[in-house]
């Protein structure tokens, strides 16, 4: 996965609109627990495509989400309305994670992956972070990832951008060194 | 070149113990979609437009669409081994090709590979040049001054071309219109002896667009035949190949030229055709999601043409003073676009897009072609608005009348079906026409000296032919060329040089050799 999930234009535009009124009414700690809330309850098994099931009317989906989640605070109450009301329901998850970057940009996080052969040792991973939080001035989280065709060494992708340190990666571009080199 | 082992061992080593184990960065990005030959990738922020992406197992791709989130873009190659979910890098250049000497005499495709069997092309990693390149810019220019001929009797007495003009050619299916681009690129020969390494040798671009393979194979067979294949390069998108591959070979081809151009050297490119680039990049275009305009073509479709042709020109004998990318003045690229038409109809959108972008057109018709009148050219339409000043002075003189002597015939041809009682004047511009209309028919893969086409046009002209019935035109002519080949050499040498002036003395030893040779012929 390089970097986060692609989310639709309409997806967005919710976020956004949300994401602003949570600010304006001052309430941006509680909207991020709200996304928190209602991005833990669609991860549940099964829950994703049961709330984008068009079968089962939308006012019911709406209703169920809000009893999983009960203390929803106004923007993200509002949100779920407005989605309800605009049959707009099933892009819920792309505007729950379109919302979770625009917190992340606004708190200066920036999330990427770490693929290694092996998983990293917490401390490891540390400073791993750290490293590309002083490089980017950015608050850096890594996921780990584990990737056994890397045969050594780490990947990092973060933000568009993959830097790559493994073995893998330093065979493959002496590969290419070899094969365009000048014998003539 | 002979390589040891032991060398390239050496070679190896040195590379192996230099490489240094070090991380490195790249731009990627993911693929979302891909299908027809194009891919969306998301992420890629800082992606250029026409930057080449990588795609895994090496096909490449080119960006066409920078939108908000994601990246539009054709793929160069197989598009089987792409998968949705891809990791795709950007690779930060523009697609360039290889250029130089070390491409004439091959077959290659639209990115430079050689696809002609005959190995590896000598070119190195400096002969790269992108295929987009800015026009040369008003001063760096010159007026066209310098005739290029075709050796085709027709279009350099009456439509002359000039080195750096761009002259459409135009006409329905098989009308003859890749014929006479051969015919132009074999005469080229006759510049520099057919050896590339002569500085006046015109070097030839054929760019072969959507073609069948077939006929590919049969213009490279021919060049060969004829001894052109040494200065010519053909660059081949082929029918069967990527719609991407096709729109992008044009560019290809001329950056190729262009390379000779800027060098002071003279190049001739034929695009064949236009026509079918314009479908490959509606193709793509409209796969792309771009907007469809007029007949579904898309809003820079005019922009695909004039960008092109605008990159023929004629440079001043100082380019290389004011823009250091040339490395010497007064060279100049030719090109010959050829456009398809239905049924003969210049009004829709790509023929006017072509027609006003280039300086003339050449209009083929079908029904001289069927008429047996080839090249079918219709004389009526067909102009060349920049070519004059380049005619040499004697065949400018000796075709002036031409035109219009024509123009008169097939207007009192078509009035004369009608009556049968014609006044002796009338009759004699029909019998002239006539006559006019034989001599001016060529077969193929006989492109003529200057000397031969003047004398052939003089004699049409002077009323030489007039007495001979119109089927003995063809044998007249040929029994002449020879003739004056043989007794008057000296004169046709005269007439071969484009600097010699049309006097009275001139015409007079011209008129007093053909009608020795007439009177001959009759007896
Ligand atoms: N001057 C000529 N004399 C005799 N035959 C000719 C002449 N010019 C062309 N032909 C013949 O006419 C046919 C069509 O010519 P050509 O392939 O050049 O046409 P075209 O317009 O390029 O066709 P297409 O639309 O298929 O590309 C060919 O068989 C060719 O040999
Ligand atoms: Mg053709």
């Amino acid at each position: 996965m390089v970097g986060p999930a692609p989310t639709s234009p309409a997806a967005r535009r919710y976020a956004k609109a949300a994401f602003l009124a949570a600010e304006e009414n001052g309430s941006l700690v509680a909207f991020e627990g709200d996304l928190g809330a209602m991005n833990a309850v669609m991860e549940v098994e099964g829950m994703a495509p049961a709330l984008a099931d068009p079968r089962v009317d939308a006012k019911k989906r709406a209703e169920f989400l809000k009893r999983a989640c009960p203390d929803l605070g106004d923007a993200a109450r509002g949100l779920l309305e407005v989605l309800t009301l605009k049959r707009r329901l099933e892009i819920l998850g792309q505007v729950l994670a379109a919302s979770t970057s625009l917190m992340d940009v606004h708190h200066g996080r920036l999330k990427g992956t770490v693929e290694t052969v092996a998983p990293l040792a917490a401390d490891e991973l540390h400073s791993l972070e750290a490293m590309f939080s002083n490089q980017t001035g950015k608050e850096v989280s890594l996921e780990q990832e584990t990737n056994p065709s890397l045969l050594g060494g780490v990947r990092v992708t973060l933000a568009g951008t993959r830097w790559d340190a493994s073995a893998r990666g330093r065979l493959e571009s002496l590969r290419n060194k070899l094969e365009t080199v000048d014998i003539g | 070149m002979e390589l040891k082992p032991s060398e390239v061992t050496s070679v190896l080593k040195k590379e192996i113990m230099d490489f240094q184990g070090s991380a490195s960065s790249e731009k990627v990005g993911q693929v979302l979609a891909v299908g027809d030959g194009v891919a969306r990738v998301y992420g890629l922020d800082d992606c250029m437009m026409s930057e080449l992406i990588e795609f895994r197992g090496g096909v490449m791709g080119m960006a066409l669409n920078l939108e908000e989130d994601n990246v539009g873009c054709v793929l160069l190659g197989d598009a089987a081994s792409v998968r949705e979910g891809d990791t795709v890098k950007s690779t930060g250049r523009v697609i360039s090709v290889p250029t130089g000497d070390g491409l004439l005499g091959r077959v290659v495709d639209s990115l430079g590979k050689p696809m002609d069997g005959k190995g590896a092309l000598a070119a190195s990693d400096e002969d790269l040049r992108p295929i987009e390149q800015p026009a040369p810019s008003v001063v760096e220019r010159a007026p066209v001054c310098e005739p290029l001929m075709t050796g085709i009797k027709a279009i350099d007495a009456m439509i002359p071309i000039g080195r750096g003009q761009r002259e459409l050619i135009i006409g329905d299916r098989q009308t003859g219109k890749t014929a006479l681009l051969i015919d132009a690129i074999i005469n080229q020969q006759r510049t520099g002896g057919g050896d590339p390494n002569n500085p006046e040798q015109v070097l030839c671009v054929y760019v072969a667009i959507g073609q069948k393979q077939s006929t590919v194979v049969e213009v490279q067979q021919k060049l060969d035949e004829n001894g052109a294949l040494p200065y010519t390069i053909i660059v081949n998108a082929a029918a069967s190949e990527e719609a991407s591959m096709q729109f992008l070979a044009p560019y290809a081809g001329t950056a190729m030229a262009e390379r000779f151009r800027d060098e002071g050297r003279h190049v001739l490119v034929v695009y064949d055709d236009l026509t079918k680039q314009a479908y490959a990049y509606r193709q793509v275009m409209l796969l792309l999601r771009r907007p469809p305009g007029r007949e579904a073509y898309p809003g820079d479709v005019f922009n695909l043409h004039s960008r092109l042709l605008e990159r023929s020109a004629k440079l001043a004998d100082n380019a290389h003073e004011l823009n250091p990318a040339y490395s010497k003045g007064g060279g100049s690229l030719t090109s010959l676009p050829v456009v398809e038409t239905q049924e003969g109809d210049v009004s829709a959108y790509i023929p006017t897009n072509v027609i006003s972008i280039t300086d003339g057109q050449i209009f083929l018709e079908g029904d001289l072609f069927y008429a047996g009148v080839r090249p079918a050219v219709n004389v009526g339409i067909s102009v060349s608005r920049v070519g004059g000043a380049a005619q040499t002075p004697a065949m400018k003189k000796v075709a002036g009348g031409l035109r219009i002597n024509l123009a008169q015939f097939r207007e009192l041809e078509a009035f004369s079906q009608f009556g049968s009682d014609l006044d002796a004047a009338t009759q004699q511009t029909l019998n002239r026409g006539a006559r006019l209309v034989e001599i001016l028919k060529q077969g193929q893969y006989s492109p003529l000296p200057n000397a031969e086409q003047i004398v052939s046009i003089f004699a049409g002209t002077s009323g030489i032919l007039d007495e001979l019935e119109p089927d003995q035109v063809k044998e007249f002519e040929s029994g002449l060329h020879e003739h004056m080949r043989s007794n008057h050499g000296d004169l046709m040498e005269k007439l071969d040089n484009w600097e010699t002036k049309w006097d009275e003395g001139l015409e007079s030893s011209v008129q007093a050799a053909c009608e020795t040779y007439r009177e001959g012929f009759s007896a």
